[in-house]
């Protein structure tokens, strides 16, 4: 046996339109982890779908264990063997993790569940999951629901595993440990199986990958092989697959993130000092709230305090906790010293408190009314937009065609409802949203999740500027990196309260991750 | 009052489960669609044009059996537009749901008119075996089994996850466009069989709009049981136990207008919400799906 | 074919296929349907009992149009409509007798707005406070209304001088201002105004937009900063007023009294009407106005010609099959 498991051949999907993938070929090799890097937006998550066999491509084939496919169902891809474990898990929420890895066998059959659960310890062990089967999925944390994800593209005995940002969900030490598995699972070359890791990051790429494909805007930019792979040194690679993944001469940003290369990497990042009689713009004082357990915290004006801890332990509530829209049940927050614990969230917003939400197709935005009012959804009635109740076209226009020239959002027109614009773009009106106005502290959940490099970019330079001009700010955000190149200190938030709080700088990323390990 | 004796019991208790199983099978049905994702708003036109079905048939045959298998036949026939529209070309159940019940009162009104107007024909009362008709335990039976299924069969889990989160059914290889058609068909057989019931047995006569809500209180039925078919036979009972009352309470001489005794059953099932609070529905009721479409 | 004859071919299937069920059973459609056309349009009395009938239903959609639009399902609408109707019946020629004409009608359309509003609260109040789904809670408060009505007609509010059951009348003369010396009369264009006026609070103004961000997505109007539960009980509220002043006017406007076990169900006729004009209320007033014309006519021609009246709701329903097989939506 020697032909490859899983090969694709120029695989084309559009969406109305829009290359999606642009003739991808590839192929994947028994034995080996083949990983898969790319930006967002290279096609990556489209080319998972067809293996799982919820897209159909438009042109090219899929061939799996010999036979060709022009595109494969559902039933398909798991006939052949293909296992995928999505990065945006699909689960049912009102149904246990052992009914959910049930689903999908003859409809007269009795659904083992007991059978079921013992399968998903067995198999969850070797990834050091200690996840109970019997949970209901929508009571789990994305991170528990990767690993179902991952325990269930094993689940029926597989050919081809293919992974989707495996680890991007988990804590670091969760992580290691499912990649040690994947290479021991790779060790059974005679079996005929291969592992197709899809990932962004790029030292667990070099760690484990036999082989890397990267993916540029739909079309594979370039390969490197176990020679190349051997052969050259871990920088020397690193600059290589960057310049694949973002080309030559367009640098990742202006400041460039750390790829996952240890500490701080930029230097003081708003260049302002904090000096110590400086009164604090938010103070949280043992602040309770559901899923809040007395947290105390100050931020100073133009500082960024960075919150760091796995998905799951309070982020939402503190964000929310902090905006008005999680009341409070005991503790107090003030902003300049004045408190607002009993303010609603539309006044704090008036007063300068400004929360831009993670979940921006479904939260920070309402998709079919146009982009100009969505960007004043948190100020409905209020003049000059509005008089006496009744909305003033031109004002709303005028206001709209100002975000739209000084935030660069690419739209159609100002009253083109917001979902026909990019993600990238939804973003962009939401920060102009968010920075309108006066505004004195701004939470920011999640502000890069979901966009590509040169988007994320533009925001992190937002985030930044604001605090130059003595906004304060905190920063929610699962990607560490992100973290230590923007904040000035990091707090960790563990179960609902603060484990410990580091100052940026040499050394902060270690303490970091010894508070989240704890 | 004199009237109360244990004969009178029995007759309530025969009442109550004659009103009852048209209920129970269209309640039964209903919850079928709901737990896969389908609000079947057309269940009152298909309850409606399996009675007038089931009666012309038995009528015409002279077998109340023949009647009944066309009230299921007409049922699944009415049933069949919706699923051609509301799952193969993701027209609005509830759109559709309205102008298929509005189509089986026009129509059924219309045939009534030219059939059965003048003369108003009754049906003779149906053999019985051991004082019930045969479809009761019928009835009962697949209540049960019904109970079984979606507890106990990867059917049941499959409509569950079809109503909640149809990709990940996909995803694993179930035809969710199929698996909710075939649960539309089955609502739309039982709806026409339990109208055919209303007819032939508990009314043994057809009249236009006999069913009178009857499909709305399938819908609300359904949708308190959500997954356990033996609350369905509970809801049935209790607003078969209404019916029957009112009639009786008649029989006894009671001058009380049906109308307060058949807002019993409401207003209790009102206080249960509000004191209980229950009340979810499946995430992805009444949403079409489309593989890929997120 | 142009897309304008597309949009037309509903109808024309729908007038085929009603055409073919006629001829079925044996009447002429061309008769039948000349005769639908001359009572319900083209005759002075059609055409002014096809405006009256309009404006109960004008009501019941804009009444609808403010629920949709905010993502909430009011289907109790008949039952709020009944119950205000036969409040309002009983009610006002007790208030002519005693403060006269201005006072029975301008006190009975706020009765009638009260009932409905009060019909629909506590589905309202456990949607809004409990998150207790509206469609089960307001179609058994609608069944619930109606069995109440007949109640109170039967029991409390009965005319002691008929033999049917039936509520006090409000003599001809006290009701409604008629418009021109026709029969038509002020609830009219008071419905008009109403459809027209919510169409552009919908669309036009602050609470409207609010509504709107609600429909779109509850979470994201919470994320906004909206009061949602405030939000979810005025708009099921005002639905319900809307519905219930719809039976204010077609009492004080047209029938004068609520007869026991009368229930027209407009609701079931509106919603999808509502529907179809996407919760526009300029298409919405037009898709009504045809809906008002059909069910007069056929009630015409069922005496002439002895077809049942409902017959016209085969016509409204392949009209909304076939445009439902044509044009799916989401609301």
């Amino acid at each position: 046996m020697t032909g490859p498991v899983l090969e694709l051949r120029g695989v084309e999907k559009r969406f109305a339109g829009v290359v999606a993938c642009g003739g991808i070929s590839l192929a994947l090799h028994p034995g080996e982890i083949h990983a898969l890097l790319g930006e967002n937006g290279a096609g990556k998550s489209t080319l998972v779908s067809l293996l799982a066999g919820m897209q159909t491509p438009d042109a090219g084939e899929i061939e799996v264990g010999g036979k060709r496919f022009a595109g494969l169902t559902p039933a398909q891809a798991l006939a052949s063997g293909i296992g995928v474990a999505r990065q945006h898990p699909l689960l049912v929420p009102t149904q246990t993790v052992a009914e959910n890895l049930l689903l999908g066998g003859a409809g007269w059959r009795r659904p083992r569940r007991d059978r079921a659960g013992e399968d998903f310890r067995h198999t969850g062990d070797g990834f050091g999951f200690t996840l109970s089967p019997h949970a209901l999925a929508g009571s789990l944390t994305p991170a528990e629901q990767t690993q179902v994800e991952i325990v269930r593209a094993l689940w029926r005995g597989w050919r081809v595993l293919v992974l989707d940002e495996p680890t991007s969900a988990l804590s670091h030490d969760a992580s290691a440990r499912v990649l040690r598995r994947l290479r021991d699972l790779r060790d059974l070359r005679e079996s005929g199986r291969g592992i197709l890791l899809i990932t962004h990051r790029l030292d667990e790429a070099l760690d484990i990958a036999g082989r890397i494909t990267v993916l540029r805007r739909g079309v594979v930019s370039g390969t490197l092989g176990p020679e190349e792979l051997a052969g050259g040194g871990r920088a020397e690679l690193r600059q290589m697959i960057r310049s694949m993944m973002f080309g030559d001469t367009a640098a990742p940003s202006p400041t460039p993130l750390s790829q996952g290369e240890g500490a701080f990497c930029s230097p003081s990042p708003c260049g302002i000092g904090l000096g110590g009689g400086v009164a604090p713009t938010l103070e949280l004082a043992a602040l309770h709230a559901p899923g809040l357990h007395g947290i105390s915290l100050t931020i100073a004006p133009g500082e960024i305090l960075g919150i760091a801890g796995i998905d799951g332990n309070g982020q939402t509530a503190l964000a929310e906790a902090i905006a008005g829209l999680l009341p409070a049940t005991s503790g107090s927050v003030a902003l300049d010293g004045t408190p607002v614990t009993s303010l609603p969230a539309a006044a704090r917003h008036r007063q300068g408190i400004r929360y831009l939400s993670d979940d921006r197709m479904h939260e920070g935005s309402a998709g079919a009314l146009p982009l100009a009012l969505n960007l004043l959804l948190k100020r409905i009635g209020a003049p000059p937009f509005w008089r006496a109740g009744v909305q003033q076209d031109a004002a709303i226009t005028t206001h709209a065609q100002a975000a739209i020239d000084g935030f660069d959002i690419r739209a159609p027109h100002p009253w083109a409802p917001i979902a026909t614009l990019s993600g990238g773009n939804i973003q962009k009106a939401l920060l102009s949203r968010e920075l309108d106005g006066a505004p004195r502290l701004i939470v920011w959940h999640k502000p890069c999740v979901g966009l590509d490099a040169l988007a994320a970019a533009q925001v992190q330079a937002r985030i930044r500027s604001a605090a130059v001009q003595g906004v304060a700010s905190l920063l929610i955000s699962a990607d560490l990196d992100e973290l230590f190149a923007l904040a000035h200190r990091i707090a960790v938030l563990d179960r609902g309260q603060i484990a410990g709080v580091i100052d940026n700088g040499p050394g902060a990323r270690a303490a970091v991750a010894a508070l989240m390990t704890q | 009052m004199a009237g109360l004796t244990p004969g009178f019991a029995t007759q309530f208790a025969a009442g109550t489960l004659t009103a009852a199983v048209p209920l129970l099978l269209g309640g039964l049905g209903e919850q079928i669609s709901e737990r896969a994702g389908v609000l079947n708003v057309g269940i009152e036109g298909m309850m409606l044009a399996g009675a007038y079905a089931g009666f012309a048939v038995a009528y015409g045959s002279g077998s109340l059996w023949l009647g009944l298998m066309a009230g299921a036949a007409v049922g699944v026939l009415l049933a069949l537009p919706m699923l051609l529209l509301c799952i193969r070309r993701a027209a609005d159940q509830i759109v559709t749901g309205i102008a298929l019940t509005l189509a089986a009162q026009g129509l059924t009104a219309l045939l009534h008119h030219v059939s059965f107007a003048t003369t108003y024909p009754r049906l003779p009362a149906p053999a019985t075996l051991y004082g019930r008709f045969p479809l009761d335990y019928m009835a009962l039976a697949l209540c049960a089994g019904l109970a079984w299924l979606h507890r106990n069969t990867l059917l049941g889990l499959h409509l569950q996850a079809a109503g909640v989160q149809p990709a990940a059914l996909d995803q694993s290889g179930i035809n969710v466009a199929r698996l909710r058609g075939g649960a539309v068909l089955t609502t739309g057989a039982l709806a026409g069989l339990g109208g055919a019931y209303l007819s032939e047995i508990s009314a043994g006569v057809f009249v236009p709009f006999m069913t009178n809500g009857a499909g709305f209180i399938c819908i609300v039925l359904a949708m308190l049981a959500r997954r356990r078919a033996l609350l369905v036979l509970a809801g049935a009972l209790l607003f078969g136990a209404s019916q029957s009352a009112a009639t009786a309470l008649q029989l006894l001489g009671v001058d009380v207008p049906s109308d307060v005794v058949q807002m019993l059953p409401f207003a209790m099932v009102m206080v249960l919400l509000a004191g209980l609070g229950a009340g979810r529905l499946p995430a992805a009721l009444g949403q079409p799906y489309r593989r890929g479409g997120q | 074919m142009t897309r304008r004859a597309r949009a037309l071919l509903p109808f024309a299937l729908a007038l085929l296929l009603c055409g073919a069920v006629l001829l079925a059973v044996g009447v002429d459609p061309f008769e039948y349907g000349a005769v639908v056309l001359r009572r319900g349009l083209f005759s002075p009395r059609g055409v002014q009992e096809s405006l009256s009938r309009a404006a109960p239903l004008l009501l019941i959609a804009a009444s609808l149009m403010l629920s949709f639009r905010a993502g909430l399902w009011n289907l109790g609408v008949d039952g709020q409509f009944l119950l205000a109707a036969t409040v309002t019946a009983a009610t006002a020629p007790v208030l002519d007798a005693t403060f006269g004409r201005a006072a029975a009608l301008l006190g009975g359309l706020a009765l009638a707005a009260l009932t409905g509003a009060a019909w629909a609260a506590l589905p309202a109040a456990l949607r809004a406070w409990r998150g207790l789904n509206e469609i089960v809670t307001t179609l058994m408060m609608s069944f619930l209304g109606v069995s109440l009505a007949n109640t109170l007609i039967k029991l409390v509010l009965r005319d002691p001088d008929t033999t049917v059951p039936q509520t006090l009348t409000l003599p001809v003369a006290e009701r409604l201002p008629r418009l021109f010396g026709s029969t038509v009369h002020l609830g009219l264009p008071l419905a008009l105004g109403i459809v027209l006026g919510m169409h552009l609070l919908l669309t036009r103004s602050a609470i409207g937009l609010r509504l709107r961000v609600l429909g779109e997505s509850p979470r994201a109007a919470r994320h906004m900063g909206l009061d949602v539960p405030r939000l979810t009980f005025t708009a099921l509220l005002g639905s319900g007023a809307l519905a219930g002043l719809a039976g204010g006017v077609d009492i004080l406007g047209v029938w004068g009294t609520v007869r026991a076990d009368w229930n027209p169900a407009y609701g079931l006729m509106v919603v999808p009407a509502v529907l179809l004009a996407r919760l526009n209320g300029y298409w919405a007033a037009l898709v009504v106005a045809l809906l008002a014309v059909l069910s007069v006519g056929t009630e015409s021609a069922a005496v002439r010609l002895g077809v049942p009246s409902y017959f016209n709701l085969v016509f409204v329903a392949v009209v909304l099959l076939s445009l439902g097989a044509a044009r799916p939506r989401r609301v």
